[in-house]
């Protein structure tokens, strides 16, 4: 009986064992298959939304654009869209009344009418509400509404700085400008830093904005550079447009003169034939020229604007600004050496400027004696306002390699210089440019206190006759300053300037584009930290590192 | 027999352990997610920020705001001469 009892308690024990060492193994097995279950699966999404916000987390936003000091040009922002559901608004009237408290519906937009529309599922009743606003609205829990995030490239300077930072298209891809020529930095989220200056730029923009008015000019361009760097501080091509509304590419507005128009320029490629004609030893300053009448060369009349009627020298040829004598140097120098040289400033290729709106120059098919003399003095060729201060930033910075950009340069490259011409050129054309401002064609450039160089231009277009139109004009003023050490260049171009019915004069670059750089200058020049001179009448100093040589004029 | 138990259990342990460390794993993972949303967003109330300051710095709203309570004009270099004249005309 006894055995009986043990034998029934053993295996009892026995299988209290078995149950438990069963019940572990099937929890055990329950953790393994669900541990091969979870393993199994494919990892969770990286992308995680909150319930509050529906923004996704993006590491790769589109990257700032900001100028020279760190000032932003172009940003992101979000902003929202307000999305209705009318078929769960109840009440669309009182809806309606209290979103017209905190948003301006314009009348066309008919938002109750939106809202009593039943037949839709969702209708978008108002767009790019800021967050603040956006949050306010929430607050006050109207049923059947919700505020759409979305992300929108904002140019703060709106206008300002249209030409030069451009703009993006839905996609926020760069199409326009900065953002199209460093897209792809900027969509790898990087910020780029423009060699822009916001205040030079809004100093050029406001001058330009006074003058296109008073000259009712069909556009105003103007460009700063740092030829030492070849940076561009100010861009400004005049109309402009906003970027942050939508844009007509069509419009005259969307055009960057600056980089896109070609003009004849006129006087201003004096500074070019004559720096050849000087640097190849045929001229110096007094060597003498017979501009006492129009000269013919096949069926071109060379005339003067302001006829002298008289023998020039080289000098003077400058100062009056003689078309008879610049032709009369260029035929001296021959054809083949100012194509060489006007090629070697880059006048007859495209612009190597990192922008990528830019025309390739109208060159001359034939290039015989008439356009060798007519090329002297700027007609014949069509070139853009900044191959123009291009070509003048390698002549003054003496220096083939130069490249202009509208990208920050951090470190200047002093040890890729190729001199174009002599240091002697250089100092006899620094000369020449100041003693113009001083005596020439470019008093009205003239500041107090300041060397400014600077030589005029006036150039006609062409009519649908294919004739050249005196009514028609392209007047500039290329400057350079200081022009005792040249650090920069400016110039100035007015498209069609007029001085009004009562003055029986000609809108010339010395009339209107020289006195429009005064104005300019004299509110840019202490932002570029030079300074005013005592003396009232400087002494040109020029440094030449060879030799110490002091010219004084 | 013993010894297959023990490595089940073993094992069994060893994986538990896994998937409650792996439950606590994704906590911090959700909350770090949480606080990234978070950053997103005040990075994005920053720059909005920035750009609207920089809206309401720029040099046309400054030239407007100057005009309309200070009516002066930009700040120009005086010679001492002409400091000196101005000064004496004042005395006059």
């Amino acid at each position: 009986m006894k055995k009986n009892m043990n034998y029934s308690k053993i295996k009892r024990i026995h299988s209290n064992k078995l149950l438990t060492i069963s019940f572990l193994i099937s929890i055990a097995s329950v953790v393994i298959i669900m541990r091969i279950i979870e393993i199994s699966l494919p990892s969770k999404d990286i992308k995680a939304s909150s319930s509050n916000n529906n923004l996704i987390i993006q590491s790769n936003d589109r990257g700032l654009l900001l100028d020279r000091n760190n000032r932003i040009l172009a940003s992101n922002i979000y902003l929202y869209n307000l999305k209705a559901y009318p078929r769960q608004i109840k009440y669309p009237e009182k809806t309606f009344l209290k979103l017209s408290k905190e948003i301006n519906f314009p009348a066309e937009q008919n938002v109750l009418k939106k809202l009593n529309n039943k037949k839709k599922y969702e209708v978008i009743i108002s767009r790019n509400i800021t967050a603040p606003l956006a949050k306010k609205i929430n607050n006050i829990g109207i049923p059947g509404i919700e505020f759409i995030p979305v992300k929108k490239r904002f140019y703060p300077h709106k206008e300002l700085t249209s030409h030069y930072v451009g703009h993006v298209n839905l996609e926020m891809n760069g199409v326009f400008g900065a953002e199209r020529s460093f897209n792809k930095l900027l969509k790898n989220g990087e910020n780029v830093n423009l060699a822009i200056d916001i205040r030079i730029q809004y100093a050029v923009r406001n001058e330009l904005k006074k003058a296109i008015e008073k000259y009712k000019a069909k556009s105003a361009t103007s460009i700063i550079i740092d030829i030492n760097s070849g940076e561009i501080l100010s861009l400004v091509s005049i109309p402009d447009f906003n970027p942050n509304l939508s844009i007509d590419s069509n419009s005259d507005s969307y055009r960057n003169t600056a980089t896109l128009n070609l003009y004849e320029m006129g006087s201003t490629f004096k500074i070019f034939s004559i720096a050849a004609a000087i640097e190849k030893s045929e001229i110096n300053l007094e060597t003498k020229f017979d501009a006492s009448k129009p000269i013919k060369i096949s069926n071109h009349l060379i005339k003067d604007y302001h006829p002298q009627n008289r023998i020039l020298s080289t000098k003077e040829i400058f100062l009056k600004s003689s078309n008879i004598g610049s032709s009369l140097i260029a035929l001296k120098l021959g054809n083949i050496e100012l194509k060489k040289f006007y090629k070697e400033l880059g006048l007859l290729s495209l612009s190597k400027i990192n922008l990528l709106e830019k025309t390739k120059p109208i060159i001359p098919k034939k290039w015989g004696e008439a356009e060798t003399a007519t090329l002297s003095f700027g007609h014949g060729l069509s070139i853009s306002p900044i191959q123009m201060v291009e070509a003048a930033s390698i002549l003054f910075i003496n220096n083939k390699t130069f490249v202009p950009t509208i990208k920050k340069v951090k470190n200047v490259n002093e040890i890729n210089k190729t001199k174009i011409i002599s240091k002697k050129t250089n100092n006899i054309l620094k000369s020449l440019m100041y003693e113009n401002t001083i005596e020439g064609t470019a008093q009205r450039a003239k500041i107090k206190g300041y060397y400014i160089g600077g030589k005029t231009a006036t150039g006609e277009k062409v009519n649908d006759k294919g004739l050249y139109d005196k009514t028609k004009l392209v007047s500039s003023f290329l400057s350079v300053f200081p022009i005792n050490e040249p650090k920069y260049i400016s110039l100035v171009l007015f498209d069609e300037p007029t001085l009004g019915l009562k003055v029986n004069q000609s809108a010339t670059g010395g009339l209107t584009a020289a006195p429009v750089t005064a104005n300019i200058l004299k509110k840019v020049l202490p932002l570029l930290g030079i300074s005013k001179n005592i003396n009232i009448e400087p002494k040109i100093i020029i440094k030449n590192k060879e030799k110490i040589n002091l010219v004084s004029f | 027999m013993r010894r297959i138990f023990l490595l089940i259990i073993t094992f069994s342990l060893l994986f538990g352990a896994i998937t409650f460390l792996n439950y606590e794993l994704e906590k911090i993972d959700n909350k770090l997610k949480k606080i990234s949303i978070a950053n997103k967003s005040l990075e994005d109330e920053l720059s909005f920020l920035k750009t609207e300051w920089e809206y309401i710095n720029s040099p046309n709203n400054i030239s407007i705001l100057s005009k309309e309570h200070f009516d002066h004009s930009p700040a120009e270099l005086m010679e001492m001469s002409e400091f000196m004249q101005v000064l004496l005309n004042k005395k006059k």
